[in-house]
């Protein structure tokens, strides 16, 4: 016990002269101390970003509505003083083949599903988009799908009556190929047509025909057939007459003469790369461009 | 011996220093070109889908991002037939880049809404897509292999 005690003794003393006699050495260890907590604290903070940014935060998106599209508000306004102007400025002196090359749709709305989306993301258009990956002609008046400026969420059906265009086109219904019954369809697609011609009361109004998928994807598919996208092209060219609204058929600008999607323009049978969508495009220029 | 064992300790810890400093340079002090990051990554991993340079315009509808934030950027993105996406960006500053990254999240927000109810395999690789940011750049790489994926990202900064 005693010499336990002695010890103790013994050590503190030591420290107090080693202490005394190697100041310097304190002094280091001191600031490699404050040297590693800065460094520390550095390399802390890098790996919580890092950590931070490399997990979703799954909270946000499950507080998000099923269907999504921002409202574009980046994109100049389609009915905007300036873009009217050059439309009727060209309307004056004629437009003239070069003029058509030279469209951007500024004074346009598009409306569809996901392959509109893939023109608003390819074609390099001005014009404002009101798209949704699986818009159906029943759900554009029910699921929120446009992200107003002030964050709300709205769907197709409201937003495109804010703005006015000189013109307005619309493709929807392949993903309506599944549905049953055809004549609900159009009963729908009717029904939006003549919302969307109150909304725009001064636009000309275009309803797009469904464009081909590939023949691999028409053989293997029930749903996605060619057969079925002839069949509901025909009855929306009926009901676009009916309702005295204009008919453009854009498939034939990407069909192949097969008259399948060529295989070359996508890569899942369905959805258009860069260069069918600007096949797309020229069809538009040159069938509607002023 | 005790004089030994004082002199291992501070080594260790001198050690232990530099590698620490190594480390943040090693992050923090490359800095890559947003193009030949983004072309570097479509190259070097397999997608699905046939992915397009978007021009700048195309990236404003994607990303809610202020254009002042950004001194360069580059994104490649999908069809539409999959959720696959590469986008890098350079930021003016640290908090630019902070928010430069709240607006790929929103991205990714947007994709799985949009990918749910349509094409919900394409949700595995939105589950925890790779999203992080070096420096001053920020990347987001939507792709079927995330460990893959960050070891390009990684490769792009060594």
């Amino acid at each position: 016990m005693r010499m336990g005690v002695r010890r103790r003794y013994e050590r503190r003393s030591y420290r107090k002269r080693y202490r005394i006699r190697h100041p310097w050495r304190t002094i280091s260890l001191v600031c490699i101390c404050a040297l590693l907590y800065v460094g520390g604290t550095v390399m802390a903070q890098r790996l919580t970003k890092q950590g931070e940014s490399q997990q979703e935060k799954a909270p946000v998106a499950t507080e998000q509505p099923a269907l999504q599209a921002r409202a574009d508000g980046q994109t100049p306004p389609a009915a905007s003083p300036a873009a009217t102007d050059q439309v009727a400025a060209n309307k004056n002196k004629g437009a003239s083949a070069s003029d058509a090359q030279q469209d951007k749709f500024a004074d346009a709305l598009f409306i569809g599903d996901s392959r509109t989306e893939g023109l608003k993301l390819y074609a390099g258009l001005q014009a404002k988009f009101l798209t949704a990956k699986g818009m159906m002609v029943n759900t554009i008046f029910t699921k929120p799908a446009v992200t107003t400026a002030d964050g709300q969420k709205i769907t197709i059906g409201q937003a495109m009556a804010e703005g006015q265009y000189k013109r307005v086109y619309v493709m929807l219904g392949v993903n309506e190929l599944g549905w049953v019954h055809s004549d609900q369809f159009i009963a729908y697609y009717t029904t939006f047509v003549r919302e969307l011609k109150q909304a725009q009361p001064s636009a000309t109004i275009y309803v797009q025909s469904i464009l081909p998928v590939t023949r691999a994807k028409s053989q293997s598919s029930d749903v996605y057939t060619n057969e079925k996208i002839d069949d509901y092209n025909a009855r929306i060219r009926e009901m676009a007459q009916r309702e005295g609204v204009q008919y453009l058929d854009v498939a034939q600008a990407v069909r192949g003469a097969d008259g399948a999607l060529p295989e070359e323009a996508t890569t899942d049978g369905v959805h258009l790369n860069k260069a069918y969508c600007q096949k797309w495009t020229d069809f538009l220029r040159q069938k509607t461009s002023r | 011996m005790r004089r030994i064992k004082q002199l291992g300790i501070w080594l260790g810890m001198a050690v232990m220093l530099m590698a620490v400093c190594t480390g943040c340079t090693a992050h923090a002090g490359k800095e890559v070109d947003p193009v030949q990051a983004a072309e570097q990554l479509k190259q070097a991993l397999e997608w699905q889908d046939t992915l397009t340079r978007l021009d700048d315009g195309a990236i404003a509808l994607l990303y809610n991002i202020r254009q002042e934030d950004v001194s360069a950027q580059c994104v490649y993105a999908s069809t539409g037939a999959t959720a696959e996406e590469v986008a890098v960006f350079t930021a003016t500053d640290d908090e630019a880049a902070e928010r430069i990254l709240q607006g790929a999240q929103a991205r990714v927000t947007e994709l799985r809404s949009g990918f749910e109810n349509y094409v919900p395999q394409e949700m595995q690789k939105l589950a925890n897509p790779v999203l992080c940011v070096r420096g001053n750049t920020v990347i987001l790489c939507i792709h079927s292999d995330n460990e893959r994926a960050l070891e390009e990202i990684d490769a792009l900064f060594q």
